[in-house]
């Protein structure tokens, strides 16, 4: 699941093959009303733009509304040059999230966000027993950090961003992100201490 | 403080990947000489690992629809706003050009009599620039005075007054 840069400035290897619409080009058509070459670049790029937002807030609704957003913003968006757009995509993505987290902090609705009890890898049918307890159990984890804890454990572990990058977005020190991966993994530790895996990992 | 106590904050940093090159080789190091610190890295492996279990979810059916019709309502909005803020702004422009006007005008020079500059209004100044105008006041009169007995002559030629009584008035 961990990503890392390269795939990032990529597009996660989703960039458009031999003979495939780049994302300009079906933005363009979408500007001019084409909505299928709109629902095309939703397609390609949505996943990637929900999940990044779903994981920074825990809420999939308003994981949902960010990308409602952001594909909204990207059809909106001047005509950028090709190689930055599916990295403009997700930088969007992330900071409205990001942005949702704080304002949801300052409102107290919840430091922890915890969905009902939706399983996660109902996405996935192979998924074994074991393996979406497991999910779920590491979604409900993380859904009761603190809430800098968790931002900077998502940045690092599913965007797959280094220190310096994260303490700049998040507007700390490299040493405070560290601290905070920190004591988020040994919350976490603690949190799914005695989870059952054997069954995991043998499917 | 011990060697432990000095690493026991960077081994989940470590496992992240987050240190700096200089510090990893240092910690690894310690690692390889200690049993307690190597068995808590592998504790925070296995909790790294366990969060791979956090699979992606498919977006929502119909996103690229609902992103649509979101931009579509934004759109009507500007189609609507924008006559309204096409007329504001010729209104504003129209007040400022209203209101700059004058300054536009030169400045006139400063009055001056007695060696005195003397502070005067617009509508007197209006009057002072327009002395020569005075002079030509009889040359106008006549010139109202000829308006309106041809006036009265034209009256008379329908038969509505007598002009030569008038014409002896004025």
């Amino acid at each position: 699941v961990a990503r890392n840069a390269d795939a990032l400035q990529t597009g996660l290897g989703e960039a458009p093959g031999e003979g495939l619409p780049a994302d300009e080009a079906l933005l363009r058509a979408a500007r001019q009303g084409d909505q299928q070459a709109f629902r095309r670049f939703a397609d390609r790029h949505g996943h990637r733009i929900y999940n990044t937002a779903w994981r920074l807030t825990n809420d999939r609704h308003l994981a949902e509304d960010i990308a409602q957003e952001v594909l909204v913003r990207a059809l909106r968006r001047d005509v950028g040059d090709e190689g930055s757009l599916a990295a403009w995509l997700y930088v969007v993505a992330r900071n409205l999230a990001l942005n949702a987290c704080r304002s949801r902090r300052r409102r107290r609705v919840a430091g922890t966000v915890r969905e009902a009890h939706v399983s996660a890898a109902g996405s996935d049918p192979s998924a074994s027993l074991a393996g979406r307890e497991l999910s779920d159990a590491v979604r409900s984890a993380i859904a009761d950090l603190p809430e800098p804890q968790r931002a900077a454990l998502v940045l690092v572990k599913y965007e797959g961003l280094g220190p310096d990058r994260i303490a700049e977005i998040l507007g700390c020190t490299r040493d405070a992100v560290k601290m905070r991966v920190s004591r988020a993994m040994a919350q976490l530790r603690r949190a799914l201490a005695g989870h059952d895996r054997n069954e995991e990992e043998t499917s | 403080m011990s060697a432990c106590d000095r690493w026991r904050d960077s081994l989940d940093a470590y496992v992240a990947d987050m240190l700096d090159p200089n510090e990893r080789v240092e910690l690894e190091r310690h690692l390889a000489d200690c049993p307690a610190c190597r068995r808590a890295v592998e504790a925070s492996r296995q909790t790294w690992s366990d969060l791979d279990a956090w699979q992606d979810a498919p977006p929502p059916a119909g996103l690229a629809d609902a992103a649509l019709n979101r931009h579509a309502s934004r759109g009507r909005i500007f189609r609507i706003a924008w006559p309204a803020v096409a007329a504001a702004g010729v209104a504003l422009a129209f007040a400022a050009w209203s209101w700059y006007r004058p300054a536009d005008r030169p400045t006139p020079a400063p009055l001056v009599h007695g060696g005195r500059q003397v502070e005067v209004s617009e509508a007197d100044r209006a009057v002072i620039e327009h002395l020569d105008l005075l002079e030509e006041m009889p040359m106008l009169a006549e010139f109202d005075l000829v308006r309106r007995v041809d006036m009265l002559r034209t009256l008379d030629r329908l038969g509505l007054v007598e002009a030569s009584a008038e014409e002896k008035r004025l």
